[in-house]
């Protein structure tokens, strides 16, 4: 491995956003612990693409999640630290143990298997009645007329979120995930309305507690601990950030792979038996994430051969972790009864997806049920305008207009 | 296998049926836990000898996203563990 290597498109480049692949294949063979400039603050960052070491770095405690803490200058200086100066520097998503393991598992003690059954009953209505939404439409936007609403709608209502709230979230997710990188600088001010939101939900609950998530966070208790205010608010806004527009980018990613491989829509559509194996092969072909949050080392290491300085900041590249021939034979084909080794969608080891119950309900009910609903659905644009949003961490169509009766219908 | 200790305090499980392989147990005790070249997690050993053993594994179990894990008395496991006929 040379300095001068370089991928055949540029890292974090236009075509690199519109199809990565290319470069992570050129990288597993010839990079595979790949040093470039981030492209904020040019700050030396190393990207891993292979299976095997995707999984090592998520695994490996030195590799940490608190940027804040082990994080050198020049990734603090380039504001690189996730949620820094907001509640969301202390969330589950970017601390370690300890206090990882206990906000960890007071969460997980309201995932109940009752809550769980009671979120497929509110998924399975809300996708009911979007779908007749789109299907007065004829053609819609699978990304903002189905998968939005059905994630950001199921959010809302399993946190016991105001209905008029409903419509402000889809906004402020908007502006928290923009689908125009020239909308970049109203990003804080989108997550900082749904910190707000999260604040107002949780002192509401507090006042009048209900069925719902985060009346069950308020009162979650383990071994006589509880979430501290800041963490309540912390907990909640992140679950909105982190389980609606990735749940939404997932459906439109799904939905397209199915577009592009009739015959395994087809297959979903007449052996509903493989549903739970279909969702699977999904999420390992296209999830949400392109790659896990930073890491970054905690001690001088080195790591396949290569010496990563203390503080250095790690990305581990999941979808290309997901495509790597090394792991997965064939792995551009969509193969629903694939079965075998399980896919890193979901991020691995102490980080990997805390609501992954609930995506997977979400998935596994909102994309077949589209296919069922419309059996001739089509795209409504041609194959080459589909465009994927220019986010490094996302992987989500910015539009993926479809026609619900199939080609040739007016 | 090793038989059975008639002094484990308790003994950690992890359904295979329910294991989706997210490593998590793996990576909060890879004293207590590995995963199989396939990915899926299983105990290291098993049996638990110690308070602050048993207290780590509960954590774990608290943590998994599918609830795969499982954290039994000694006593328990050994009337009702599928392993334990005939030992």
């Amino acid at each position: 491995m040379t300095l001068s290597a370089a991928p055949p498109v540029p890292l974090f480049g236009s075509d690199y956003f519109q199809d990565p692949y290319p470069v992570f294949a050129w990288l597993r063979d010839h990079s595979p612990v790949h040093a470039f400039p981030f492209p904020v603050g040019g700050v030396r960052t190393w990207l891993v693409t292979r299976y095997d070491d995707v999984r090592a770095v998520l695994a490996d405690p030195r590799f940490s999640s608190e940027g804040g803490t082990w994080g050198n200058p020049e990734f603090k200086a380039a504001g690189l630290v996730s949620g820094a100066g907001s509640v969301l520097e202390k969330a589950v998503t970017v601390v370690d143990p300890p206090a990882h393991t206990r906000l960890r598992r007071l969460a997980m003690s309201t995932f109940t298997p009752r809550r769980i059954a009671q979120w497929r009953q509110t998924v399975e209505r809300v996708v009911s009645s979007v779908l007749d939404a789109c299907a007065a439409r004829g053609e819609f936007d699978v990304m903002d007329d189905y998968a939005g609403p059905v994630s950001s709608t199921v959010m809302g209502e399993i946190l016991g979120l105001r209905i008029e709230r409903h419509r402000e979230l889809v906004d402020a997710l908007a502006q928290a995930f923009p689908s125009d990188a020239a909308r970049m600088d109203r990003v804080p001010e989108g997550f900082a309305r749904i910190c707000g939101y999260a604040e107002e939900l949780v002192a509401l609950k507090r006042r009048s507690p209900a069925d719902d998530l985060t009346s069950a966070l308020i009162q979650a208790r383990q071994d006589g601990e509880q979430l501290t205010e800041e963490e309540l608010v912390a907990m909640v806004a992140a679950m909105i950030l982190a389980g609606s527009d990735t749940v939404r980018a997932f459906v439109g990613n799904a939905v397209l792979a199915l577009l592009d491989h009739p015959d395994q829509a087809r297959l979903l559509r007449e052996r509903p038996e493989l549903e739970a194996d279909a969702l699977e092969e999904l999420l390992r072909y296209e999830g949400a994430l392109t790659t896990a949050l930073f890491r970054v080392t905690t001690e001088e290491l080195e790591f396949r051969g290569t010496v990563l300085p203390a503080g250095a900041p790690v990305i581990a590249a999941l979808l290309s972790a997901n495509r790597d021939p090394r792991q997965f034979p064939d792995p551009d084909r969509l193969d629903l009864t694939r079965g075998g080794p399980r896919h890193v969608g979901f991020g691995h080891g102490l980080h990997n997806c805390l609501g992954a119950a609930l995506a997977r309900l979400e998935g596994q009910l909102a994309v077949p049920a589209l296919l069922r609903r419309f059996p001739a659905l089509t795209l409504a644009v041609p194959r080459g305008e589909l465009r994927y949003i220019e986010n490094w961490a996302m992987r989500r169509l910015v539009r993926l207009p479809v026609r619900a009766a199939g080609e040739g219908a007016a | 296998m090793t038989a059975r200790h008639v002094d484990a305090r308790a003994v950690v499980r992890v359904d295979a049926r329910l294991c989706r392989g997210t490593g998590l147990c793996q990576a909060m005790s890879p004293a207590l836990f590995r995963l199989t070249r396939a990915g899926y997690a299983i105990p290291v050993d098993g049996e638990l000898y110690d308070d602050d053993t048993v207290r780590l594994a509960r954590s774990v179990a608290d943590c998994c996203p599918m609830g795969a894990v499982e954290v039994l008395p000694g006593d328990d496991a050994d009337a009702t563990g599928p392993e334990s006929a005939g030992t």
